[in-house]
């Protein structure tokens, strides 16, 4: 199932004391927006006295691209928590949407540092410039003469035609 | 020098030929790079729109498109035309046998009925020919044989009708090789053969 991004909007529900309470805007990334109004909530309840019970959401919007077929980069600012403590961490990757960056770094988190998605907060990510990039395996990619072999060619092979036993050895390059 | 054994690479502009998806059996050009594993490529005059492809899906071709990276739709199109790549595409190897492969999927069987008689005939056609070239010393006598052939040869169908005609054509000839051989066998049997004559 594919990441979205959704925009929540949400308040408190509007009491005697206070006929009209502030509103708050968080921009997530989930599968569902049922997902998203939860982790609204988990994330509103960090920084603001209020919770679900106590609260209310307007509207829940999803966000898409506006240019799907554009390569970018994208650096994203992380919390997770490890098996010892907490961290800060910053990572970038090249991808055509925010969602695909997000799909990547939580697959990088649970591959690497064996993160779950539930213990990830993304801070911050946004599209950076190719000069602003940091990392060496973003920045290799950055020339618009690249050029590089395919070592180790394995074709595809549609199910009916894949055969677990061949007369012929396979020529992989 | 260090001499690298590959000859095709993943490049801006490169043509590629997808073989797995539901773009399969198209070709589409690189235009950009998104890391080792992904490439964007778009192929407007094949049908494959601009997307992002996994490397593994692609086999790499020996043309190359001289755009730039990320070109847009019509200077993509425009380059496209300048250096005739679909036609370029089409003489490729992997182009013709799909085409060939996609041709005898979509025969309709009185098509496959006839190409079976062509293969057939060509068959018959190759002994009937190798047999006049050996066994028959009347020079006229073959080339006659031959015209007679080629006229046959001319349309497929035809000679289906007239099949059990050259069967017995072939029959002859067996016939004729066979004498002839046992004449010469014949003639040649009490002499010795001549590099062991001492």
């Amino acid at each position: 199932m594919p990441f979205h991004e959704f925009q929540v909007v949400g308040r408190h529900v509007p009491t005697e004391r206070e006929a009209h309470p502030k509103l708050f805007r968080m921009r997530l990334f989930a599968k569902t927006s049922v997902h998203a109004k939860s982790r609204f909530w988990y994330f509103l309840s960090k920084i603001q006295k209020m919770k679900k019970a106590t609260g209310e959401i307007l509207n829940v919007t999803e966000i898409f691209e506006e240019k799907p077929l554009q390569v970018k980069n994208f650096g994203i600012f992380i919390r997770y928590n490890s098996r010892s403590g907490t961290h800060n961490i910053y990572k970038e990757y090249r991808d055509t949407t925010r969602v695909g960056a997000v799909a990547q770094m939580y697959d990088e988190m649970a591959s690497r540092h064996s993160a779950r998605e539930k213990t990830i907060h993304i801070i911050e990510i946004k599209e950076i410039k190719a000069a602003q990039a940091r990392r060496a395996n973003t920045k290799q990619f950055h020339d618009s003469a690249i050029r590089f072999p395919l070592t180790h060619r394995v074709p595809r092979k549609l199910p009916q035609f894949k055969s677990t036993f061949k007369a012929s050895k396979p020529k992989t390059f | 020098m260090l001499v690298s054994k590959f000859s095709l690479f993943v490049e801006i502009g490169r043509v590629v030929f997808i073989n797995f998806g539901e773009y399969r059996n198209k070709t589409a050009i690189i235009l950009e790079v998104l890391d080792q594993n992904r490439i964007l490529v778009h192929g407007p005059t094949t049908g494959v729109p601009r997307h992002v492809i996994n490397l593994k899906w692609i086999a790499l071709t020996k043309l190359k498109l001289n755009v730039l990276r990320g070109a847009r739709l019509t200077t993509l199109t425009n380059a496209i035309k300048a250096a005739d790549l679909d036609n370029k595409v089409a003489q490729l190897r992997i182009s013709k046998s799909v085409a060939a492969v996609e041709k005898k999927a979509n025969s309709s069987d009185f098509e496959r009925f006839k190409s079976r008689i062509a293969k057939k005939s060509v068959c018959i056609n190759y002994f009937t020919q190798s047999l006049i070239t050996t066994s028959s010393s009347d020079h006229q006598n073959r080339q006659d044989k031959q015209q007679n052939i080629e006229y046959k040869e001319n349309s497929f169908f035809g000679h289906y009708l007239t099949n059990h005609k050259v069967a017995l054509e072939v029959r002859k000839l067996v016939k004729a090789a066979n004498v002839a051989r046992n004449a010469k066998l014949q003639a040649n049997k009490g002499k010795r053969p001549a590099n062991k004559a001492q």
